[in-house]
């Protein structure tokens, strides 16, 4: 039968220096569980999504960890995928319950990253990357600013196509309250911010943020009768070379390419079907990509969409992208985003997005990107 | 972690690159490097496919004129020191390109 998502609780995205990673962790599970009037009595299992405790704050065995601070004894498993660790925990979850292993389980994506100085976290991220990619110099940007030129080149866009991702992502950061940047930018902001690596400014990449989010998963009927709650589809994962160097092509993730696909098969919605979707735009390029491999735009086709703003909300379109403001706007706690993405969708699907809520919304769709394309999870959720 | 047997192992691999010859298919230029690289940020890192099919990603160096930087543009594949020795006196040399 199929899995339901029943509660969602998200922390604050931002620079939250008053809270440690397992504050935060803290502050999620109890919120999801306060959303969907469970105890912790009533978990069967918990999936955690982290990438960089171990190597920031060299704390592993998180799964004891949270065992301490509930007095629990129940089954905790930790997973990483670099910035598909959420995602990848949401997925393990989602299996668990289907498989019969236990009825209902709570997933928690969290991250902590700025307690550390900014070139630190450069290196801790390119964890994500093959030792050869590390070895040279370059970070995070600089893989994705690789393949940004690419594009561009191969497309005939400029920086400007890129900028509307951001301009986009922050005006629906607007809405959210727990968004990392609640505010507006213009072009010429996106244009003259420093760059970072180059094509890629400042303004073209997701910030360095602290946050958690927690959801709750269940297939038992009588929570589901008691709650309601949205439906989980498809689920599906997908992998592909660490390294930029062993990939087919640098100008599209062939990664979301599968996973997409294998998720439209399990869930038997078509692609006009979702009216909301959650992408992984680490960088604006990676937006681009996204709906490319996605399958909702033509390859090439997504420098000039783009501009048109027409995933952006109140425009007309038939999709909205990234309501929540993105990983852009809204802030990417690496291992909490792909959490964040899914409630975002539950969200809009149950009707409680308020001022950011997207009208006759029935499926939406998840995708969350380990690395420069290494991994990728695809969910489709349904009410 | 830079151990000296990690650096021992890696050798084997870069010696094999060495001399050899391909040209830029992307690159671009770091301005918030990592820390062993602060030193010499900014910097340029470029996307090589080697004439015998591989792709090799390395720092630019020895270059004057950025403007000469192109997709296309030949380049020789070279040793550099680029990170700073620990304590354990292994020298962790690395690849890089140059013009041709």
């Amino acid at each position: 039968m199929k899995s339901h998502i029943i509660g969602y609780y998200t922390t604050r995205f931002g620079e939250l220096w008053e809270n440690s990673l397992f504050d935060l962790v803290e502050e999620a599970i109890v919120g999801a569980l306060k959303d969907s009037d469970l105890e912790m009595g009533d978990i069967d299992a918990i999936f955690f999504g982290n990438m960089l405790s171990g190597v920031l704050e060299n704390n592993l065995h998180a799964g004891a960890k949270i065992a301490d601070i509930f007095g629990i004894t129940i089954p905790i498993f930790r997973i990483e995928g670099a910035c598909a660790s959420g995602g990848l925990a949401f997925h393990l979850a989602h299996e668990y319950v289907q498989s019969g292993k236990g009825k209902t389980v709570l997933v928690i994506g969290a991250e902590k990253m700025t307690d550390v100085q900014p070139e630190y976290i450069s290196q801790g991220l390119m964890a994500a990357a093959s030792g050869e990619e590390q070895e040279s110099g370059i970070t995070f940007a600089g893989l994705y600013a690789l393949m940004t030129r690419a594009y561009l080149n191969k497309y005939g866009y400029s920086k400007k196509n890129l900028a509307a991702i951001a301009i986009k992502n922050h005006a629906h950061g607007v809405l959210n309250p727990t968004a990392h940047f609640r505010k507006t930018i213009t072009l010429t902001q996106v244009l003259e911010s420093s760059t970072i690596a180059d094509p890629l400014g400042l303004l073209d990449c997701s910030p360095v943020s602290d946050g958690a989010a927690s959801l709750i998963i269940t297939t038992d009927l009588t929570h589901i009768k008691r709650r309601g709650g949205v439906h989980i589809l498809s689920s599906q994962v997908a992998t592909d070379s660490i390294s930029l160097l062993q990939r087919d092509s640098l100008i599209e993730l062939k990664a979301t390419q599968i996973a997409a696909e294998k998720s439209f098969v399990e869930s038997k919605i078509h692609r006009k079907d979702i009216s909301v979707a959650e992408v992984h735009d680490c960088f604006t390029i990676a937006e681009l990509f996204a709906m490319e491999d996605l399958g909702f735009w033509k390859k090439g086709e997504a420098g000039e969409r783009a501009i048109q703003y027409e995933t952006l909300r109140n425009n007309n379109g038939p999709l909205v992208v990234n309501p929540s403001g993105g990983l852009k706007a809204a802030g990417h706690p690496v291992g909490a985003t792909g959490i964040k993405q899914i409630g975002e969708l539950y969200t809009q699907l149950i009707g409680h997005a308020d001022k950011r809520q997207i009208k006759n919304v029935k499926y939406g769709l998840a995708h969350n990107v380990g690395g420069s394309g290494g991994t990728a999870v695809v969910t489709i959720l349904g009410i | 972690m830079i151990s000296p047997v990690k650096v021992w192992r890696r050798q084997k691999t870069i010696r094999d690159l060495l001399g050899k010859e391909g040209a830029i298919v992307t690159w671009t230029k770091i301005y918030t490097p990592p820390p062993q690289f602060k030193h010499i940020a900014p910097y340029i890192i470029v996307l090589v496919k080697l004439n015998d099919g591989q792709n090799v990603c390395a720092q630019l160096i020895d270059c004057i004129d950025y403007s000469l930087i192109n997709v296309g543009k030949k380049v020789i594949i070279t040793l550099r020191k680029l990170r700073e020795s620990l304590l354990d006196d292994v020298v962790p040399y690395t690849i890089a390109c140059k013009f041709i």
